[in-house]
């Protein structure tokens, strides 16, 4: 029981901290240390050599994290070897990866120049192609030929598909033709609106963090380029940059390149500056810990600017009944450029959850900064708890007697042992005062544990406050007596208090009580004991009985009947001799022959339908048979019938 | 009672003088029918109905028969010669073959 309530306050403690921020317009989190070196691991599984895109976003991704590549030559020469490919593709991955290198060989320049040449110039080619040969055409340093010509396949492609990875890609290739790029400028607005707003935090496209990593790169590298603000607002950058942070956890090379890309676009463009503000102290405040810190830096966890900023807590309103407890409280700079702390328990708050709202603001003010106004975090605010007061003893069920009660200081344990016995309730009376504020207070367990130290059973019971805050705790050893499973003995009874607030939820050994329950005769414990027995125990088994075979006749009986059944046939013979049947005037003609023995045939068949046949092939052999006995019947008959007439 | 068996009496006399012999022929086969189907009856009295389609096939195929006899009777009386104008007792010897064998298909079948 202890484990279990000091994990529920671990617990508690775990998600207050990582509660998420409930402001909409702020960031909620930053690149950390510890994500960029996560990010590097990724990368580093490239430097097997084995596959070029994987290289190339490794090699790109290392420049951005400010890491030194290994092994230099060997990707060098790996580049070197790829580079007499003709695929656009392929060739933005070398060139590109080349250029971050500044390696020093030298590629096939004029090879590949002529190779992405054709490439710009086929009317054919889709986005993502042209966008590799621009791209790497820039990084060989070679020009890129005609821009309207290009700008005119570009527009074409994009009538055919204007998905939002063909935008992407053309804002990038916009973004490098200078002034000419305005054609594209417009579309971004087009490419914005498609964007999904999510738990009204995150704005993402559909696809996930490559294509929106590329979208909003290319938007912004693009506004840079023709020197004009995007379509995109304050709280949409600051939405985006949310969604970035929250995929920081991503495992490909590629998607850990793009974000990288996209957080350093975010922090170096003209026109937004989102901000981070988020919690480094502990979210617990006491008076051990009076001091809530915070963060303000960019995406990446940079200060904002060289000069400090003026951090201020608009406010702290109480989680619950709202009450708000400071307004516009200063932080003070510390060590670290981008932390800034301030006493929260100055004010002597009351104990509870607290939500904060932070705004940052430059001594310059900056007009690209956003998402540094209105962030909200969450603190606790906890106190200590002093339990005063407590008194046990027993007293009778019936109440006829006063309760003989017993004082108990905390931590002692009461020193004789109490007896009670199934006509008497166990009654503990205690109160928990907050010690900052020296008033009754409720928690969220109160607990009065009974543990057999030699069953090693235990059982729990909760203690309820009254209207006034003092706790009761009330046990009818008469009625409970089954929960105890009538055992007799001695008990440890425990107090357990335990609050999200509590900064010291203790479990404290109160007494020893020797309890007493009535013996049960032995029938009524042996069937308690069978009932729960029974739930866990196997089931009696079932055992199928298969249907039983009817009733036959004895044999004897079946045979003596099967001859009976022969004597009416026997009568029927004697009737007819006595009478005088003969075939004297059986008619020795084909046809009277014929028709006898297709009629013993039918029959016949039928007997061997009833062994063997099923009824088609019956119906089959019937109508064979039927028609011959039928013809040699019809003419046999007819033969009598003129015979008679004569 | 003395009446009963004078009437019984004088049937007998009329039935054995009157009677064409084809006739007779056909009505002994009618006693044969109506005693097989007396017996299956008591024997199915006797030890109950299992299987109680065996019995049925065997009990319907003696009342059929004895059906399709009588018809085979009527149809060949001269007496009913008038009844059945157009009719040859050929004729009616022909269906009473073509009806006995659809009788003894499904009995044959219903047998199981």
């Amino acid at each position: 029981m202890n484990s279990v309530c000091w994990c529920v306050l671990f617990l508690v403690l775990g998600i207050d901290l990582h509660m998420p921020v409930a402001g909409t317009t702020t960031t909620a989190a930053y690149l950390a240390d510890t994500d960029k070196a996560r990010l590097k691991q990724v990368f580093s599984g490239a430097w097997d050599l084995k596959d070029l895109p994987s290289i190339h976003y490794a090699v790109l991704g290392y420049k951005l994290l400010g890491q030194t590549v290994p092994k230099q030559p060997e990707v060098c020469k790996t580049l070197q070897a790829a580079a007499s490919t003709t695929s656009p593709e392929t060739l933005y991955y070398v060139t590109n990866a080349w250029r971050s290198l500044a390696c020093s060989g030298s590629l096939p320049v004029s090879n590949i120049a002529k190779a992405l040449g054709e490439v710009l110039q086929k009317e054919t080619s889709t986005v993502p192609d042209l966008f590799y040969a621009v791209q790497s055409l820039n990084n060989i340093g070679q020009k890129k030929g005609d821009a309207a010509k290009l700008i005119k396949t570009l527009q074409a492609a994009l009538k055919k598909d204007d998905s939002l990875l063909n935008l992407g890609y053309s804002f990038h290739i916009a973004a490098q033709l200078g002034t000419d790029g305005t054609f594209a400028f417009d579309r971004i607005e087009d490419a914005i609106v498609q964007a999904d707003e999510v738990d009204s935090r995150f704005l993402q496209f559909e696809g996930g963090l490559s294509i929106t990593a590329l979208l909003v790169s290319g938007a912004y590298k693009l506004a840079g380029t023709v020197n004009k603000p995007p379509p995109i607002t304050g709280d949409q950058a600051v939405k985006f940059a949310n969604y970035f942070l929250s995929r920081r956890s991503v495992q490909t090379l590629k998607g850990a390149y793009m974000l990288l890309e996209v957080l350093n676009t975010l922090i170096n463009n003209k026109f937004h500056l989102p901000a981070a503000i988020t919690l480094v102290s502990p979210a617990a405040v006491s008076l051990e810990q009076p001091r809530v810190s915070v963060r303000v830096s960019d995406l990446l966890g940079k200060p904002l600017s060289t000069e400090p900023l003026t951090v201020t807590a608009e406010s702290a309103t109480r989680v619950g009944d709202e009450v708000v407890v400071l307004s516009k409280k200063k932080f003070e700079p510390t060590a670290d450029k981008t932390v800034y702390s301030v006493n929260l328990m100055e004010l002597k708050p009351e104990r509870g959850f607290y939500k904060l709202s932070i705004s940052a603001a430059l001594a310059k003010p900056d007009p690209r900064l956003v998402g540094n106004v209105g962030a909200s975090l969450t603190v606790k605010v906890m106190c200590a708890v002093a339990v005063e007061n407590v008194e046990i003893g027993t007293v009778d069920a019936d109440q006829t007697t006063q309760a003989k009660l017993t004082k108990v200081v905390y931590p002692n344990k009461l020193p004789s042992k109490l007896e009670a016995d199934s006509l008497q309730k166990l009654i503990m009376k205690f109160g928990l005062k907050d010690k900052n504020t020296g008033k009754l207070m409720t928690v969220h367990q109160a607990f009065v544990r009974l543990y057999n130290p030699k069953t090693k059973q235990e059982i729990i019971f909760v203690a309820e406050p009254d209207s006034s805050k003092n706790y009761k705790f009330d046990l009818d050893l008469g009625s409970k007596a089954a929960e105890f499973g009538h055992l007799s003995g001695d008990y440890s009874l425990e107090l357990i208090v335990g609050d999200a607030v509590l900064s010291n939820s203790f479990s404290w050994e109160v007494a020893t009580v020797h309890l007493k329950f009535a013996e049960l005769n032995i029938g009524a414990a042996a069937s308690a004991v069978t009932k729960d027995a029974y739930l866990y125990a196997p089931k009696p088994e079932i055992k199928h009985l298969f249907r039983e075979p009817e009733r036959r006749p004895p044999v004897f009986v079946s045979n003596l009947f099967t001859g009976l059944v022969c004597v009416p046939l026997l009568i029927l013979l004697i009737l007819w001799a006595k009478l005088g049947i003969n075939i004297s005037n059986f008619p020795f003609s084909l046809s009277a022959i014929g028709f006898h023995l297709g009629l013993g045939g039918i029959f016949a068949l039928f007997g061997v339908f009833w062994l063997q046949l099923n009824m088609f092939q019956t119906i089959k052999y019937l109508l064979c048979i039927g028609i011959i006995t039928f013809l040699c019947g019809n003419k046999m008959l007819a033969k009598i019938a003129s015979e008679h007439k004569r | 009672m003395a009446n009963l068996s004078t009437v019984i009496g004088k049937f007998y006399g009329e039935y054995v003088n009157n009677t064409p012999k084809k006739l007779k022929i056909i009505d002994s086969y009618l006693l044969y029918v109506f005693l097989t189907g007396v017996i299956q009856f008591v024997y199915c009295c006797l030890v109950g109905t299992f299987p109680f389609n065996s019995f049925l096939s065997g009990f319907i195929s003696c009342v059929s028969c004895f059906v399709l006899a009588v018809c085979l009777r009527l149809q060949v009386n001269p007496q009913n010669k008038n009844q059945f104008y157009g009719i040859s007792p050929e004729r009616g010897f022909a269906d009473f073959i073509f009806a006995h064998i659809i009788l003894h298909i499904v009995v044959m079948n219903f047998i199981g």
